[in-house]
């Protein structure tokens, strides 16, 4: 199910009355009424699946249970290690398995070997790669005894499957999503409220920027070979937001939709293309999946502890398996390998802390050396996303050779002034509200409800009209 | 909790308000002045779906025009006819295709499945009554609603830039020839047949919705008929010849059927088993041009006549190439 479709508008508001009406005087039925409500939205798309949300839920369960009573320090590596394949058998065996083999493949016949493997017609089941991390993150955490395990069965699979964030997250840590589900929740109006606004926002970011973005993103990207320099650099930057307004889009309505229900979602985006270095933009970007991998991987590791050759590999690492998790494509390792790249020189001069606090703080503008900071980091960014856009290496490579000639001087092809527009006014939206977690937190402090009201019906009514084509988030794939 | 439901609901509410106003208001100015203009002089009109669309040149027949449409059912060629005859008091005669996928439940889909909802719901969105669109939101309630929202930016859209011209179909020049490896395919085994006839559903709303284009167009005094376009020996839906038959006696015996499905043409005028490509449509719209000159129209019984003259076109071709 969509979150920008007519089933999940059914679906939403009857979950919301049976949860605050039906099942708000006991913790227990709140609880089985999310997972019973997950499940169906999960196997509305497709039902065979729930059958691993369930197997990784009860490995983990036990598995947390059999860490509590073992006090044997191999035994509980053991149980620690079996979550950990286990979890990563799965998402290995239905993500990576063909483009293991198939680089098999291609390497033993390189050497002159022909060996023969068959790939698997295998589908992805969506969200694996986001709860598969979730479940994951409450083992580890188990086994570090930075939580304890839970006894509630119930409460364990709402945290597993629970609906808004299921798919494409964020990737909630045990330690702060868990311990919502044992205490009731009560309705709270200015939280419940502050979701719808957050929702509107969300639907506004897919459906009118994402999606616009994405009617010419795909469309110079599938034909790039016929275009000039600057209209691929046009699309690149198309690209840029649209996945910008794709996933925390995707986000906003997931966290928003989580509010509804009394819960309260991690931030997983904070305002990513203002940030004035590469070290910054990552602390902003998708902050769910790059925390996890800096307290799951990078810190485990070592860190940036050891010497310089330990924090190149290290940063390496993280960032080429933060590329691999997005897809079983060399495009998206190369992707990873360029941040690294982007990350290394303020690593190594110890600057990639530097850019810690809030952008032009107090002031309505940035400084012209922000902006100049600012501008290049969207520029190293956007350069970056053409390799997680291309079909394969040597599509991206034509791409950037394309970019890189005397046709970037030409006038591009298209030119969507309404849609430039469009995206210039979000943007400026996003400025003024740097400080707040979505655009629509506070809008803009105006107290008079009518004119409060004036801006969500426009902004409803853009979408409704913009409506009709329903286009799959992205990281829906991943 | 009552507070917040009863404000969401207040603010749902207006919204749905601000927007169906603007959506009504431009439905209502494309209905009035929506234009579906036919060529100068047209007396006969083609109506129906792929088959016709892609049979009748109609460059090539005096008086006629095509407005076949690929897809499109009973149900949005009436929205299309009605206005056609509407805005154009001229025509004389309409023959409409009645092949044997006609009656199937193919129809049903091609009426409400969410690819052809969003092809033709946005064209004649204007022109349906409620009951049209409760049928269609009772078939596919979510895709209906996806369509409300892409139809109603489209006539917005269209209102505001008053673009009242409507596209009408037309001829279809298909430049491809699959025959050859079509007819190398295997029949169907007995059993394949069977469970064939046994999967096949007919829709009683494709026969309706035809009862009411026949029904309108009389009305208006306009002469119809049911035709058939020219198919290949091997075209699939020949397995429920005989049902198709009954049916079509059964409901439309008082309606003048003209079967052009045996017209002789070579594989290579084929662009499938169903459609002709461009050479098999000179050649018919030729013969057919031809036909009407002779006064088909007139003759008492018409199905004689066009077989007759099949006889005659093969006997001159048979001539011809000795």
């Amino acid at each position: 199910m969509l979150f920008n479709s007519v089933d999940f508008a059914i679906f939403l508001p009857i979950v919301f009355i049976l949860y605050w009406y039906l099942t708000n005087k006991s913790l227990k039925f709140q609880n089985l009424l999310i997972v019973v409500a997950s499940y169906f939205f999960y196997g509305w798309w497709d039902w065979r699946f729930l059958s691993l949300i369930l197997f990784s839920t009860l490995v983990d369960y036990f598995i947390g249970r059999g860490l509590l009573s073992q006090e044997n320090q191999t035994k509980r590596k053991l149980l620690l290690w079996t979550s950990i394949l286990v979890n990563l058998g799965f998402l290995g065996f239905f993500k990576y398995y063909n483009f293991f083999i198939d680089n098999f493949v291609s390497a033993f016949s390189f050497f002159g070997t022909e060996i023969r493997a068959s790939s698997l017609s295998i589908i992805l089941p969506v969200g694996i790669s986001f709860y598969t991390f979730q479940t994951l993150s409450y083992s580890i955490d188990v086994y570090r005894r930075k939580l304890e395990p839970t006894k509630d069965f119930i409460a364990f699979t709402a945290f597993v499957c629970f609906f808004p964030q299921l798919v494409a997250g964020p990737i909630e840590r045990a330690t702060h999503l868990l311990p919502q589900f044992y205490k009731k929740r009560k309705f709270d109006y200015g939280m419940a409220v502050d979701g719808m606004r957050q929702i509107l926002w969300g639907l506004f970011k897919k459906v009118i920027i994402a999606d616009s973005c994405a009617e010419y993103a795909n469309m110079i990207f599938n034909n790039s070979a016929d275009l000039s320099g600057s209209t691929l650099v046009l699309g690149a930057v198309f690209f840029t937001i649209q996945i910008y307004g794709d996933f925390s889009g995707y986000s906003d309505i997931a966290i928003g939709t989580s509010r509804l229900f009394g819960f309260d979602l991690m931030r997983n985006f904070n305002y990513p293309y203002f940030s004035r270095d590469i070290a910054e933009f990552w602390r902003r970007w998708h902050i769910s999946l790059s925390t996890w991998f800096r307290d799951y991987l990078y810190i485990p590791l070592g860190g940036s502890r050891g010497g310089t050759w330990m924090k190149i590999r290290n940063t390496f690492i993280i960032f080429l398996v933060s590329g691999f998790w997005h897809g079983a494509n060399w495009t998206f390792v190369v992707w990873g390998a360029l941040n690294a790249f982007y990350f290394l020189p303020l690593l190594l001069t110890d600057s990639n802390r530097v850019n810690l606090d809030g952008i032009a703080k107090d002031r309505k503008l940035p400084r012209f050396k922000e902006f100049s900071k600012m501008t290049l980091t969207f520029g190293l960014t956007v350069f970056a996303w053409i390799f997680f856009r291309a079909e394969s290496l040597s599509h991206a490579g034509s791409y950037i050779s394309t970019i890189f000639s005397s046709s970037l001087f030409s006038a591009p092809e298209y030119l969507p002034i309404g849609l430039l527009l469009m995206i210039l006014i979000f943007f400026t939206l996003e400025w003024i509200s740097r400080e707040r977690q979505h655009a629509l937190a506070d809008v803009f402090q105006i107290d008079k409800r009518i004119y409060r009201w004036g801006i969500y019906v426009v902004i409803g009514l853009f979408i409704l009209f913009s409506h009709g084509k329903q286009q799959e988030f992205i990281y829906f794939q991943f | 909790m009552k507070r917040f439901i009863k404000l969401t609901t207040v603010f749902l509410v207006i919204l749905a308000l601000f927007f169906i106003v603007p959506v009504l208001i431009s439905e209502s100015v494309l209905r009035k002045n929506a234009v579906f203009e036919l060529k100068e002089n047209t007396k006969h009109l083609i109506v129906g779906h792929s088959h016709p669309e892609c049979a009748f040149n109609d460059s090539l027949i005096e008086d006629l025009q095509n407005v076949s449409n690929s897809g499109e059912p009973y149900f949005y060629a009436s929205f299309k006819l009605k206005e056609i005859l509407k805005d154009n008091p001229g025509v004389e005669t309409v023959f409409i295709e009645f092949a044997n996928n006609n009656i199937t439940s193919k129809m049903d889909d091609w009426a409400y499945d969410d690819m052809f909802l969003e092809a033709q719901y946005t064209i004649y969105s204007p022109f349906m009554s409620q009951k049209d669109r409760s049928f269609l939101a009772s078939n596919n309630t979510s895709g209906f609603i996806n369509v409300l929202f892409l139809s109603s930016s489209s006539n917005i859209n269209r209102a505001i830039k008053r673009q009242f011209n409507y596209s009408l179909g037309g001829f279809r020049y298909l430049d491809r020839d699959k025959t050859d490896s079509l007819v190398q395919l295997p029949l169907p085994t007995v059993e394949e047949l069977k469970q064939f006839r046994q999967n096949l559903k007919f829709s009683t709303r494709s026969i309706q919705d035809l009862k009411k284009i026949i029904a309108s167009c009389q009305q208006k005094g306009k002469k119809v008929y049911l035709i058939r376009s020219p198919l290949h020996d091997r075209y699939e839906d020949y397995d429920f010849e005989s049902t198709y038959q009954k049916i079509r006696k059964e409901n439309f015996s008082d309606i003048e059927y003209l079967d052009f499905s045996k017209f002789r043409l070579q594989d290579s005028e084929f662009a499938d088993l169903e459609h002709l490509n461009y050479k098999g449509a000179k050649i018919f719209s030729t013969w057919f041009n031809g036909l009407l000159q002779k006064g088909l129209l007139d003759k008492k019984d018409k199905q004689k006549f066009i077989e007759a003259e099949y006889q005659s076109r093969l006997k001159v071709h048979s001539d011809t190439s000795r």
